[in-house]
């Protein structure tokens, strides 16, 4: 379902950040696992640069999750920038069918006024880990995770790893 | 009156660390546990010793193991008991060469994810199943919910990588 939020789309001409656990760092490279929506969850969470607010957000966030700091540098932290046009541009296919799907940058700021949260949506509903979808004219049923794993890997080659410095 | 007894340590035979296989079995004689411990220590060092990009992948491991919960500031659960067993069975039965592409990192969701650095195929490793999905040459590769087993995915790891 949709949820109700603000619903405000972030414009495509925006770079969003995902903030990087250390985890997800391997040999100086990205891994998808930093686009791994949380069980229950419908959005991956990421910051506006754009909202006046972004870096007492993120630093905010940084105190309250020092390990997000980038290796023994405790002025630095690691993110993903991703441009809200091409995250909006992901299409997956099955087979030969481009599928109705929505990659969508969403404000999420009831918290923290530069918070976003990347959706992705079916028929414009929010589609979570585990679901199984009923899809096309057939009903045929379709994984969840299937799409979301697609999506996913557009995800990483968008991804722009930048260490920033407070 | 001198306690001798209690300065008796066994020393290993040779210095830690060893550059090569007859140091590492010297060193494995010398220790006193078990002859089936000795054999996972064996094999445990003849990798580290021989097969440093596959050692890399089971240190990984041994690191990933040891999260916590909320080891991602978003409620991240620590990486499940099955999972670590199946990428554990899967590098017992691995050669070096298996790993020089691999990346392995932690899914928030008790789960793991594998990387290859050469395609940037994508595995998503659970307890009982996987998922991949790869694109090489322009053509998509791909399928969910595989049932897992160490040779499936290891097959899959060396036709993706």
């Amino acid at each position: 379902m949709k949820e109700n939020n603000t619903n405000i789309l972030v414009p495509s001409e925006e770079d969003v950040a995902r903030l990087l656990s250390p985890e997800w760092i391997v040999k100086g490279e990205l891994q998808h696992t930093a686009f791994i929506l949380n069980a229950g969850e419908s959005y991956i969470s990421v910051n506006r640069p754009a909202i006046d607010s972004f870096e007492e957000d993120v630093l905010a966030f940084l105190n309250k999750h020092p390990y997000y700091h980038s290796g023994d540098k405790t002025n630095s932290y690691q993110c993903a920038i991703l441009n809200v046009g091409e995250v909006n541009n992901i299409s997956v296919a099955q087979g030969d069918t481009v599928m109705d799907i929505k990659v969508e940058v969403e404000a999420r700021d009831s918290h923290t006024k530069s918070h976003a949260g990347i959706f992705t949506r079916v028929h414009n509903m929010n589609i979570k880990n585990g679901q199984t979808l009923k899809y096309g004219p057939t009903s045929e049923e379709i994984s969840a995770d299937t799409i979301l794993l697609h999506v996913r890997f557009q995800l990483l080659a968008l991804a722009k790893l930048e260490t920033h410095f407070l | 009156m001198e306690d001798n007894e209690s300065t008796i340590v066994a020393e290993p035979a040779v210095t830690y660390p060893m550059t090569s296989y007859a140091e590492l079995m010297a060193y494995i004689h010398s220790v006193h546990i078990t002859r089936e411990d000795k054999e996972k220590v064996a094999r445990r060092l003849t990798i580290e010793v021989t097969q440093p990009a596959l050692a890399e992948a089971y240190e990984r491991v041994d690191h990933l193991s040891m999260l916590r919960k909320d080891w991602d500031g978003y409620g991240a659960l620590p990486i499940s008991p099955k999972v670590l067993r199946n990428i554990k069975a899967t590098l017992m039965i691995s050669d070096n060469a298996d790993w020089l592409h691999w990346s392995i990192s932690p899914d928030s969701n008790a789960t793991l994810g594998l990387q290859s650095t050469k395609h940037n195929t994508l595995i998503s490793l659970g307890a009982q199943e996987f998922s991949y999905y790869a694109m090489i040459d322009g053509k998509e590769y791909g399928e969910s919910h595989v049932s897992f087993s160490p040779e499936k995915l290891l097959s899959i790891m060396r036709e993706f990588e």
